[in-house]
């Protein structure tokens, strides 16, 4: 074995690592605002939700799950996100000496901050990236409001 | 009089997320307190790290979600395999248009040390799909070798 010098500070980086997996794994199934209730998943992929004057985009973390097992539905305002990352390996004779990753099924349900398009809503999944473009229905657009002075 | 406090929004999480970011507030005093003078490296994420072994080989799979491949460094010294890299922040997620923002962006560092010995000059990694995928062949001589039994 290679002797490697002892760095005591190492070892509280790795206990802190270790803390905050833990915390994020413990976490992540209840991250959630009131508008997610209790759901059908055992992980949950980070999510980041944005605005622009013309669209709601939201990017979700799915390294790993195929395309087809990814369902995404719109409804009113709620946008619902769920699938699955299966655990598939094509080698048998494996070993496990560490298991980070999350595997099985997922969802997540947001409320949209504004009505949108159904029927023009572009999925696109790069690098294990979703990013879902939702534009805005005319109406939930910003407008400027001119002021008639009189 | 009795007065009913009204607390909103309490999630029954909250507190353990309270207590989360009080130990990093303590692992942070810890380091900063020290008479080092080395700096500890700087992390903002920890990627989700799987490693498997087969008779072969062993395989380290990382989730990078997002990662320019030109922004992962790969090294091998012994047996201890260094992934670092970086993820470069979007504008857009920082501003005030963000409704939710749970990605993690910036620097990453994941440090190993794996058991067998490896062949350095045969690794290799692919990524794909977000999935860093860093395959390290084992030297001949640590393959398990079956060893007949001579009949007598």
């Amino acid at each position: 074995m290679a002797i490697v010098r002892w760095d005591p500070f190492r070892d509280l980086m790795n206990l802190q690592d270790r803390m905050n997996r833990l915390f994020d794994q413990t976490l992540s199934r209840t991250r959630s605002d009131e508008d997610e209730g209790l759901t059908a998943s055992t992980w949950a992929p980070a999510v980041d939700i944005y605005e622009t004057a013309d669209s709601i985009v939201l990017m979700a973390e799915l390294p790993g799950v195929s395309r087809e097992n990814i369902d995404i539905q719109v409804r009113n305002n709620t946008l619902t996100l769920k699938g699955e990352r299966k655990f598939e390996r094509e080698v048998k004779d494996e070993n496990y000496l560490r298991i980070e990753r999350s595997y099985g099924a997922f969802q997540r349900v947001f409320s949209l901050p504004g009505v949108v398009q159904r029927d023009k809503i572009k999925a696109v999944f790069k690098d294990g990236v979703l990013e879902l473009t939702l534009p805005k229905a005319e109406e939930a657009k910003p407008k400027q409001v001119k002021i008639d002075v009189k | 009089m009795w007065v009913p406090i009204l607390r909103s929004h309490w999630g029954p999480f909250a507190d353990v997320q309270g207590l989360q970011r009080e130990m990093n507030r303590l692992y942070t005093a810890l380091s900063g307190r020290s008479d080092r003078t080395a700096t500890l490296p700087e992390v903002a994420w920890t990627p989700s790290t799987d490693i498997y072994e087969t008779k072969d080989e062993i395989v380290a799979v990382l989730e990078l979600p997002g990662v320019d491949q030109s922004e992962i460094d790969i090294s091998l010294v012994e047996n201890t395999l260094t992934v670092r890299g970086r993820r470069p922040r979007s504008e857009t997620v920082e501003g005030e248009s963000c409704h939710r923002g749970e990605r993690h962006f910036g620097p990453f560092v994941r440090t190993f040390v794996l058991p067998s010995v490896v062949d350095a000059d045969r690794i290799k990694a692919a990524y794909k799909d977000g999935l860093l995928e860093i395959q390290l062949p084992k030297r001949e001589e640590a393959k398990p070798r079956p060893i007949p039994i001579e009949v007598a």
